[in-house]
């Protein structure tokens, strides 16, 4: 990974606007996908951009978009010329969202290397608590991919989920809807099975879940750029193992500091002064 | 010896520049005659009464001016090569020495709690990650509509001056259908006895 913190002189301003450009298209697009050392770069900038922003934004009060655009002197970190659209998104859109939070706005999820001949190490930065986090839709479908197997939430999950929901505005009931939606679009096939079974009157089990599915047949009369090459879903059977399970319970807690519980408290009884009468 | 072989070159291309040289000569009677210059050996070549019929085909070529056919071995022109053939010890020891050239077994790999597959661990599952991506493209359009790549709007000869047709050439072409971008495999389904770190 190249160091982009130690660079000539003369490739500074470079370095500046680079950026203010990933600041400004992370805002503008909920999510980015680039290079580990940029988005790592980048993601510090963002953070002091956005939490002095929203500082100076908070201050102002209830006054009118454009006077808080003007006065706001975060946002000059901004190119100008987006600094009107970019701007008004962070004043009006994100301060309603990030009500709670004076930093951690952003989330950097590490990627597989670039298929080209460089082989980079990619990653996607994104904003939180926003409609296309991905970290969000790959949690609601963990989440719905346990509950058609029928298992239980294993704590790991569990924990994600808080993370996720609880800063978030109904944040609990967004993430129920999202695990609807995941069901629907990332285990297409094997709700369509289960539907069948239902309709036939048979138990539906896993088992019946990994038959190979004609792909052809179904998408016969498909577009083009809809047909895929794989079936979405159709690996259920697949579980975690028993010991994972087992594991999983644990997870929340230190493996270096296994702690144990407190007792309860007991309430002490002060025995009563002899020399009362 | 190269010497030689590059007069031979050079003689094949004389003999098509022949009637330049004769008329040019006689104005320079200091000058050594082009007859003088030429080695005994290759006078006939030169006359155009050589036996050899390689030389033939050859003169044939470059009079229909199509490109010498050096490329290939006539028993005339030689190309670099190395001295001595690599000893087995020494191309071994050169591969297999250093040890960060070696692939090293992926010790990392997980099952993706999403789609069951295999992953590396502390890093997103490809395969979930490009389906929430076309899923969350899909969405934005449905919500926001399509984005059009930006365009300038400009007169249609001013384009054509500043940004002017020309013909691709063939690693263009092949840029803009999108022939050499390679997909990535789906991974395998996870099994724990495949897998090295159980």
């Amino acid at each position: 990974m190249p160091n982009l913190k130690n660079f000539k002189y003369n490739r500074a301003r470079h370095f500046r606007m680079m950026d203010r450009n990933l600041c400004a298209n992370l805002i503008r697009h909920e999510y980015i996908i680039t290079g580990r050392a940029k988005a790592k770069r980048a993601q510090a900038k963002i953070e002091q951009f956005l939490g002095k922003a929203l500082h100076q934004n908070k201050s102002l009060g209830n006054s009118p978009l454009e006077e808080r655009l003007s006065n706001v002197k975060a946002l000059e970190f901004l190119q100008l010329p987006d600094r009107q659209e970019v701007g008004s998104k962070v004043l009006d859109d994100l301060s309603k969202r990030f009500v709670d939070r004076a930093h951690g706005f952003t989330r950097i999820i590490k990627l597989e290397r670039r298929l080209g001949d460089d082989k980079a190490e990619m990653s996607v930065l994104e904003l939180v608590d926003s409609d296309f986090e991905i970290k969000f839709w790959y949690t609601a479908k963990i989440v719905a991919r346990l509950e058609l197997q029928g298992l239980p939430v294993d704590e790991l999950t569990q924990h994600n989920v808080t993370k996720l929901t609880q800063l978030r505005i109904n944040g609990e009931e967004r993430f129920r809807q999202a695990v609807e939606e995941a069901k629907e679009v990332f285990f297409a096939e094997d709700v369509r099975k289960i539907k069948q079974l239902a309709e036939a009157g048979e138990p539906a089990s896993l088992e019946q879940m990994d038959e190979s599915v004609d792909l052809a047949a179904i998408q016969d009369d498909w577009p083009q750029h809809l047909r895929q090459k794989t079936p979405k879903g159709t690996y259920l059977k697949n579980r975690p193992s028993e010991l994972f399970l087992k594991l999983a319970k644990n997870f929340g807690k230190s493996k270096q500091y296994p702690t144990i519980p407190r007792p309860a408290k007991v309430e002490a009884v002060i025995p009563k002064s002899p020399f009362l009468k | 010896m190269s010497a030689v072989l590059r007069l031979n070159g050079l003689l094949a291309q004389t003999s098509l520049t022949k009637t330049i040289f004769l008329f040019a000569l006689p104005a320079l009677p200091a000058l050594p005659s082009v007859s003088q210059l030429i080695p005994q050996w290759a006078a006939p070549i030169f006359n155009g009464s050589s036996s050899d019929l390689r030389l033939k085909e050859l003169k044939e070529l470059l009079e229909r001016k199509r490109e010498p056919p050096f490329m290939f071995d006539n028993g005339a022109i030689l190309r670099a090569v190395p001295k001595k053939k690599p000893s087995y010890k020494r191309t071994r020891e050169k591969r297999l020495a250093p040890g960060e050239k070696q692939m090293k077994p992926l010790e990392n790999l997980g099952r993706c709690a999403a789609c069951g597959r295999v992953k590396r661990s502390h890093f997103m599952c490809m395969h979930c990650f490009g389906e929430i991506r076309a899923f969350l493209k899909e969405k934005k359009k449905q919500l926001f509509g399509e984005t059009k790549p930006y365009e300038p709007e400009m007169d249609k000869t001013d384009a054509n001056i500043v940004f002017p047709k020309r013909r691709l050439r063939d690693l263009e072409l092949a840029y803009s259908r999108k022939e050499y971008v390679r997909d990535r495999e789906t991974p395998l389904v996870y099994n724990k006895d495949e897998v090295k770190k159980q």
